[in-house]
């Protein structure tokens, strides 16, 4: 009965951690969206297209 | 720093934590006397405080590279380690006090360990405090690196040498440091303890990195809009 218990406990917990590292890969996302954006917007101003 | 957008290493991050969570739920510990089946909270507990010291320890690095440098991307680094580093030490100061009230029935004890860790990271929430008043960037990067040097020096001096001369601490690893030293932890732990602590410094990097990232996003948006 207790080993039933433990094994929902951990499969709670390891689905509770995928679902905060499911949110760290789309921050991930995000981040390198804004990344390329950002490096493109500054090429532009460089070049002077942005003026 | 090209390798901090590759995904194999946090892959591998996400892989560890999730074995080190199936394996220390389930898998056998030796059943000792008062700490009994809470020897299993050393995965998490001692994971997430070494991968706090990790961070804290990249922090340093940074802001002596800033220091030497000038280079405000050290100075958001070090500020990012910093941030981690006090939610790592958060995680493992709550762990700690879940562990505490099983083996010593309390959630905090007047402990020269206990007591300093909550100093220490007092020490560090000041340097949040410090950066806040300080307006002009290159000003509040001296000052956040040169408090950050003093901030670890501090830290170490409380979790390491003031706990060992007190000589009264109730917290293992009084002699050494806990869990690391042969005879500390029993074999069949290791399989799971090892990979905990690789998998908690490779989750403390990762948020590290992404904190840092966003930072910079921010940084160079406000350059673009003052040029």
């Amino acid at each position: 009965m207790a080993e039933g218990k433990i094994i929902v406990v951990a499969l709670l917990l390891v689905i509770i951690f995928l679902g905060i590292t499911a949110f760290l890969f789309y921050l991930e996302k995000r981040i390198r969206a804004s990344e390329i954006k950002l490096k493109k917007l500054e090429e532009e101003k460089n070049t002077g297209k942005g003026k | 720093m090209k390798h901090i957008t590759h995904k194999w290493w946090k892959i591998t991050g996400t892989i560890l934590i999730v074995y080190v969570i199936a394996g220390g739920f389930l898998f056998e510990v030796p059943n000792l006397p008062v700490v009994q089946q809470s020897i299993r909270n050393i995965y998490f507990h001692v994971g997430m405080w070494f991968g706090m010291l990790f961070i804290l320890l990249v922090a340093l690095g940074f802001s002596i590279r800033f220091l030497l440098y000038q280079l405000p991307e050290d100075d958001m680094k070090a500020l990012a380690a910093v941030r981690t580093g006090l939610l790592f030490g958060a995680l493992g100061l709550l762990t700690g006090m879940v562990w505490a009230k099983f083996t010593w029935g309390a959630f905090w004890v007047n402990d020269p360990k206990l007591n300093g860790a909550a100093l220490g990271m007092l020490v560090y929430l000041a340097y949040m405090v410090l950066r806040g008043s300080v307006e002009e960037e290159e000003k509040r990067g001296r000052l956040a690196a040169v408090y950050n040097i003093f901030a670890f020096v501090l830290f170490f001096v409380f979790i390491m040498i003031i706990p060992r001369m007190a000589a009264a601490s109730i917290h293992p690893g009084v002699d050494g440091n806990p869990a690391l030293s042969v005879g500390d932890l029993a074999p069949e732990m290791r399989k799971v303890f090892f990979p905990a602590m690789a998998g908690w410094f490779i989750m403390a990097w990762w948020l590290y990195s992404l904190l840092y990232r966003s930072s910079r996003i921010d940084h160079r948006i406000s350059e673009l809009n003052n040029n």
